[in-house]
């Protein structure tokens, strides 16, 4: 679905301030797949999410979605329809004067009728949790961030992208309404949707991830299904990541000596490895 | 459009111009202001232009660095000349349909692009080499006489450094947001001029809601920190003249009177 060959990316280029933010990154995202996308503050996630909806281009290498290469002008101006991406600060987006205005806008542009708008505007508030009826008419600037951030995930849920990809949704949200977001996005994957998902949660991204994929410094650390990713928590912690609490414990046993499997990411796991090692 | 160097950027570096006084920046970038609005023969001109072409060296300001600055002001820059090119009246050169050009015009417009040129060299060299910090101070300080007669010298110091720090950033916060809602099918440079109109509003309500937001809360910032303007606060860098001031101070100040010399008695 989304093809990324030797992508290079360098802010400012020519300048003083010249940055490079993505160093010679591939990347091969499937159709209908949950990519998690992870690595610490300044990593470069933000600059790749951007390069696959055509808002930032390659300075060196490619990218293809669907085929076609970003680059190409007639490509990029549709490409928002194929991949919605939501910011990593709703706030810089919400302008509209009502809760409603905003969630129908992107549908709107799409040029569907004010009853279909409507229908999808209402289910899609009410897929991130907040009811209809008591948020359609307020402004969204009386709104707390979290909430502003809800509003924003409902505005691209409404006009239905085939691809998501998610920058940081979950930042600043209570644990239930994160935890409803994370079962929400693995229902749209189910329904055939493509998820990529950066997250500095990294207990979620081992339960809903199919692939993780680290950033360092603007080049991919590594990347694999949550099991190969976090079986290495020393190296995970030198890029500046967390591993899952449960995969933590059960490496500290493992270094105390004690005969514990490895590969363990979710509670459940760990709980039935305790169990086993308190059987004898 | 992403991530130029904006007008009012600061670079850190280490060069000549860098480790001027930040007065001594000030003043030189006013002789030279005053210098090149006054200024209207050739002579002067080429004194003029060796001048910031040295300071540019000075600067290590590259020339990719130097188009980047100048980019922004193109469209400007090319309608002043054309203005000044079609409607000065004089002694015709030739005629361009209705419009003629003349003598004056040639003369009159290309003078005028060099020194808008360089009027945004000088300054631009004034905030591509000192921080917006060191700025307010040479600003306090040159000031400091008119508080005498009742000029707020203070506040207007600080509001010129929060504005000189916030541009560059409310140009970025700007582009951000037009990415944003590009990627909500937003239209900025297409369509019909509704929908371009409507894209400007996707645009500036978020942008004005965030500036009057960072306002609050720099505000709210500055009280917890007990500012007020006029206390006498300490400086961690004083402020002090090098040799190397005095010799740009002696400098500027002789070119300008140069100039002034040409253009009354020349
Ligand atoms: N508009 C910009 N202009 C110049 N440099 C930028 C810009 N945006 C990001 N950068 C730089 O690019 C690098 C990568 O930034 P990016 O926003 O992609 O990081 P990130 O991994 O998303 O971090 P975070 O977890 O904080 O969101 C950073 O070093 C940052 O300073
Ligand atoms: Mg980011």
């Amino acid at each position: 679905m989304i093809l990324v060959e030797h992508l290079t990316h360098i802010y400012a280029p020519g300048t003083p301030l010249a940055l490079t933010s993505l160093e010679d990154v591939s990347l091969h995202i499937e159709e209908g797949e949950f990519v998690v996308l992870a690595g610490a503050t300044g990593s470069g996630k933000s600059t790749l999410v951007q390069h696959f909806n055509g808002l930032l281009l390659p300075t060196a290498g490619r990218v293809l979605v669907g085929g076609r290469d970003t680059r190409d002008k007639k490509v990029r101006r549709d490409l928002w329809r194929t991949v919605g991406l939501l910011f990593q600060n709703p706030e810089q987006q919400l302008f509209e004067e009502s809760v409603f205005a905003e969630v129908a806008f992107a549908c709107r542009n799409l040029g569907l009728d004010e009853k279909t708008v409507a229908v999808r505007a209402c289910r899609a508030l009410e897929m991130v949790g907040l009811e209809p009826d008591r948020y359609r008419a307020l402004s969204p600037f009386a709104l707390s961030r979290g909430q502003q951030q809800l509003v924003a995930l409902a505005g691209l849920l409404a006009y239905q992208p085939p691809v998501l990809v998610l920058d940081e949704p979950t930042s600043g949200l209570d644990p239930a309404a994160r935890e409803h977001i994370w079962q929400l996005l693995k229902k749209l994957q189910q329904a055939g949707h493509t998820v990529v998902v950066i997250t500095h949660h990294m207990e979620d991204a081992a339960r809903f991830a199919g692939r993780v994929v680290v950033l360092h410094r603007g080049k991919i650390y590594r990347q694999g299904t949550p099991r190969q990713v976090f079986s290495d928590p020393g190296g995970l912690r030198a890029v500046g990541l967390d591993v899952p609490m449960p995969c933590e414990l059960m490496y500290c046993l493992q270094q105390k000596g004690l005969p514990v499997k490895s590969g363990i990411i979710t509670l459940d796991e760990a709980e039935l490895e305790l169990k086993n090692l308190a059987m004898g | 459009m992403q991530g130029n160097i904006t007008l009012g950027f600061y670079v850190p570096g280490q060069s000549f111009i860098h480790r001027l006084d930040p007065r001594t920046k000030i003043l030189a970038c006013l002789a030279m202001t005053m210098a090149v609005l006054f200024c209207n023969h050739p002579a002067g001109f080429a004194a003029l232009s060796l001048v910031t072409l040295l300071a540019l060296g000075l600067a290590r300001v590259t020339p990719q660095l130097l188009l980047g600055i100048l980019r922004p002001f193109g469209i400007f820059l090319v309608l002043a000349l054309l203005l000044q090119l079609l409607f000065t009246p004089g002694r015709p050169l030739m005629m361009l349909g209705p419009l003629q050009l003349t003598r004056e015009g040639v003369h009159f417009g290309f003078q005028l692009l060099w020194r808008l040129v360089l009027l945004i060299i000088s300054g631009s060299l004034l905030t591509l080499t000192t921080s917006p910090l060191m700025i307010t101070a040479a600003l306090e300080d040159l000031l400091k006489p008119f508080r005498r007669v009742g000029v707020p010298v203070f506040e207007l110091a600080m509001m010129m450094s929060i504005a000189l720090r916030f541009v560059p950033t409310l140009l970025e916060e700007a582009q951000q947001i037009i990415r944003a809602q590009q990627s909500r099918g937003a239209a900025f440079t297409r369509g019909r001029l509704v929908q371009r109109v409507q894209g400007l509003v996707t645009l500036l309500v978020p942008l004005f809601a965030s500036a009057f937001r960072r306002a609050d809360e720099l505000a709210t910032a500055m009280e917890i920190r007990c500012y007020r303007p006029g206390a006498n606060r300490t400086r961690m860098h004083q402020l002090r003249f090098h040799c190397r001031d005095y010799a740009v101070l002696a400098g500027t100040g002789v070119l300008f009177l140069i100039v002034l010399v040409m253009r009354w008695w020349g």
